[in-house]
């Protein structure tokens, strides 16, 4: 009799053993900190420092503004289970499920920032073995249609805001073109008329020149198609282009893994000299002509304001 | 036999428990030492029992492998001593308590062949499992600083490496004001969030009072000539009309003299200097400042103080405002009774404000809605830098978390085209020494925009019509004269103003949008006004 319980014991801790070396093991503990990166190329973006070789120009520039916004971030596991990440509620960084992602510290050009950087998104999942990785790019609607004034943070910063009806920037990645071709205005600039302005520094010329070059190239990435009466008012219905892309990354460890975001991959291809006005780069305009190839580069269709194929051939994200 | 694998269990159950100490006392130091000490224990009895087996060492074995198995379940189930959470479960979990479990059986049946020592062994166990939960639940009451701090992460302390070190002292200081001290009555317009006051300087009726007494004294110059009310009338949103200011002594200042309004919600003061963002710090560059000279008060401090000292009325006011001090007219008070004063000025009921927030949807004409519509559209951008309640993004009040403070350059100069602005004027360069800030300027509030004329930070153009066709062009292109040279090419021009069409019917109606934001009540309220109107004896000398 105690001879065959005991056995019966050893048989089951062999085969829990067995059980264990076989299956997967854990990668996490179940405290997360995903780790993001925005690039250049390869390169880590900050402020005040020049990347050359951008877009299919070839292009020189410098960032002037370099956040985004990522919410609804799921793990998943080998079978394909998604487990959504628990994030903490900073007050700071983290609102609910949306978390926002800040490569500028304001200095040089980027005269739109402020001093903080944050490169990571904090949270808890159960104890298990995540092998990929989903977030959705952007605020969802629930929240993407606060007031900026009021809003908790990180929903709070104007600058990632549009207005009640278009709700937040998504993204927001100003470039400055350190080489942007410059033919020069001068000709056609002839005799002003303008009269002298009020501390006498002479004439001025209220002609505005066609030629004048771009030297900027915007992402504003956010929802359109969003009614109600006016910008001041936020839309009862979902937009309808909401231009939120879902990510899903393989390979993804949370003990190492890094999320790159490239501006070089999602601008080959694109000629940043060939820029139009109104605005320079694309604001998710669907009648601008910067917008079709961005949109392209996202996976996101622009008429339609959703993924293509579920984003899968994004050019933005990637881990290394 | 059995005994012998009961010790190797135990055994093993100590290693683990020992292993994860350090983990654990990370994040709640009690767990810590109750795993070290229980391991510790473990491998010891092991040791023990192997060498002189007995069954006083079989019963507390028992209570050993029994009872944590037991304090294991009560913590998982019931509550955790010294934490908010269960722990995970994980390797380490299911190691040691199968490690323990085992174990325990062994060391039951080890006794002899028969239920009965078994029943005995459980109540062992769980005897001492309850014991020991009670015993930590108790200890945790008595002892909370050695439980888990709970929103610190302690030992992953992940979270706050990307945070840097950047202090959030706007932010500790601005949020965490006394509100017990604050008694003055905002009257904040709807929308509209608190302003950041330092805690230093809360709000009262008193002070503010007091401040808007001192705002409009011509006292507080040397020559007695002028008030701070000089430079910045009421009836026009607290600006002058002229392009640029004219001092106490005559002085003009390169400078056009800015709106108050809303002057509480800047994230910066005056027109491009990012250190000055207290009203306490600014106001003693108006008072004191010698280039140029404006109330000029430097070289007379105490001459223009004792005015106050000796007036009945101050005596009383300064008394009211600063109950706990004996001497309160002092520089210091003074000054933080005008901070008080320009906090007070807030605009936010035009047209505009009764559209979007008083639900009033006849407050806006269709041509300003239209307007509205255009200055909020990505053609014009206007919005990216003047956006938000009070129509800049310098900005700051007591739900901002994070310190934007821009200045941009809008295409105003380019002389010679070297970027360059008029000497004296050239903005936040002036502070940084920064070539790339050469002509960056805050953006100011466009509440009030219609009454705050002329334009940019040197006055140098006169209409609102001639600013919107300004940024039309993308810039100023100056032909002649010693400041000549196209604005639209100056290498540090924001991306925000490449220029735009409009039609002449698009230009009035942008212009029409920007008057609505006129607020008639701010510029007639009573509680901003001259208190001396009137009683012409009572501020001139």
């Amino acid at each position: 009799m105690i001879k065959k319980i005991v056995t019966l014991f050893f048989g089951a801790v062999f085969v829990f053993v067995l059980a264990g070396c076989g299956g997967a093991a854990n990668n996490t503990e179940g405290d997360i900190t995903l780790q993001f990166a925005l690039q250049a190329n390869g390169e880590d973006v900050a402020c005040a420092t020049e990347y050359a070789g951008i877009g299919a120009g070839g292009n020189t520039i410098t960032f002037t503004d370099a956040r985004f916004y990522v919410s609804n971030i799921q793990l998943i596991a080998a079978d394909g289970t998604e487990t959504p990440l628990e994030l903490e509620q900073d007050g700071l960084w983290q609102h609910e499920d949306v978390a926002l992602l800040d490569f500028e510290d304001g200095s040089g050009g980027c005269s739109t920032g402020n001093e903080d950087l944050r490169s990571v998104v904090v949270g808890t999942v159960p104890p298990g073995r995540y092998t990929q990785v989903k977030f959705d790019l952007g605020v969802p609607f629930e929240l993407n249609h606060l007031d900026t004034t009021v809003a908790p943070s990180p929903l709070n910063l104007p600058a990632m805001w549009w207005n009640w009806q278009a709700g937040y920037k998504f993204v927001r990645i100003d470039m400055s073109l350190a080489d942007a071709p410059t033919e020069a205005s001068d000709e056609g600039m002839a005799e002003g008329e303008g009269g002298d302005s009020a501390i006498g520094e002479g004439a001025t010329d209220p002609g505005h020149s066609p030629d004048e070059p771009l030297t900027s190239w915007f992402i504003h990435l956010g929802s359109t198609g969003c009614e109600s009466t006016d910008s001041t008012e936020p839309p009862a219905e979902p937009c309808m282009r909401p231009n939120l892309s879902t990510i899903t990354l393989d390979n993804y460890n949370p003990e190492e893994s890094v999320i790159i975001a490239d501006i070089g991959s999602l601008l080959e291809g694109i000629n940043l000299n060939e820029n139009t006005p109104q605005p320079p780069g694309c604001m998710s305009g669907t009648d601008d002509p910067d917008c079709p190839d961005l949109f392209d580069s996202f996976a996101i269709d622009l008429t339609e304001g959703v993924c293509v194929d579920d984003c899968a051939d994004q050019a933005f994200f990637r881990i290394d | 036999m059995l005994r012998f694998l009961a010790i190797v269990c135990l055994f093993g159950a100590g290693v683990v428990h020992l292993v994860i100490t350090p983990y654990h006392y990370g994040h709640a130091p009690a767990h810590g030492l109750f795993f070290g000490v229980l391991g510790i224990v473990q491998m010891v009895w092991a040791g023990v029992f192997w060498r002189w087996p007995s069954t006083a060492l079989r019963v507390s074995g028992l209570a050993l492998s029994g009872g944590v198995v037991v304090l294991w379940v009560l913590t998982q189930t019931v509550a955790i001593p010294f934490a908010d959470q269960p722990e995970p479960i994980d390797w380490s979990l299911w190691t040691s308590k199968l490690f323990e479990f085992v174990g325990f059986v062994m060391l039951a049946l080890s006794g002899s062949p028969t239920w009965q020592p078994i029943i005995r062994a459980s109540g062992v166990g769980l005897g001492v499992g309850v014991l020991m939960w009670g015993g930590g639940l108790g200890g945790a009451v008595l002892f909370p600083q050695y439980g888990h701090a709970s929103h610190d992460h302690a030992g992953h302390d992940h979270a706050h490496h990307d945070h840097g070190d950047h202090d959030h002292s706007a932010e500790s200081a601005y949020t965490d004001v006394d509100l017990d001290n604050e008694t003055y009555n905002w009257q904040l317009p709807e929308g509209f969030p608190l302003p950041a006051v330092p805690d230093d300087n809360p709000m009262t009726e008193e002070k503010v009072e007091l401040g808007r007494f001192l705002f409009y004294d011509q006292r507080l110059s040397a020559n007695q000539t002028q008030s701070c009310s000089s430079c910045h009338f009421q009836h026009l949103a607290f600006t002058d009309a002229k392009a640029q200011a004219v001092g106490s002594t005559g002085e003009v200042h390169p400078r056009n003299a800015q709106t108050l309004t809303n002057v509480g919600y800047n994230a910066t003061l005056t027109w491009a200097n990012p250190t000055l963002t207290e009203l306490e710090r600014q106001i003693l560059v108006p008072i004191f400042g010698e280039f140029p000279h404006e109330l000029g008060v430097s070289g007379h401090e105490d001459e223009v103080l004792q005015r106050f000292i000796d007036d009945p009325m101050y005596q009383e006011r300064f008394a009211q405002a600063f109950p706990d001090e004996a001497d309160p007219a002092t520089w210091n008070n003074l000054v933080q009774a005008l901070a008080s004063f320009s906090r007070a000025l807030i605009s936010g009921n035009s047209p505009y404000d009764q559209y979007v927030y008083g639900g009033d949807k006849s407050a806006l004409s269709p041509s300003a809605i239209r307007g509205l519509n255009l200055f909020m559209s990505e053609e014009l951008e206007c919005h990216h830098c003047h956006n938000g309640f009070n129509f800049t993004n310098s900005t700051r009040h007591r739900n901002t978390t994070f310190k934007d403070t821009p200045f941009e350059n809008t295409g105003l100069y380019n002389i010679g085209g070297t970027g360059a602005y008029p000497r004296g004027n050239t903005g936040l360069h002036e502070i940084t020494g920064n070539s790339e800030d050469m002509g960056r300027f805050r953006p100011p509030t466009l509440r009030n925009i219609e009454l705050t004329g002329p334009y940019m930070h040197d006055g140098s153009i006169e209409t609102l019509e001639e600013v919107i066709r300004f940024y039309e062009d993308g810039g100023r292109n100056i032909t002649t004269g010693p400041h000549a040279g196209d604005g639209r090419l100056n290498p540090n021009k924001s991306g925000f103003v490449p220029g735009f069409v409009l039609t002449d019917q698009e230009r009035a109606d942008v212009i029409e949008f920007l008057e609505s934001l006129t607020d008639d009540q701010f510029i007639t309220d009573p509680r901003f006004s001259d208190p001396f109107a009137g009683e012409s004896a009572a501020h001139t000398p």
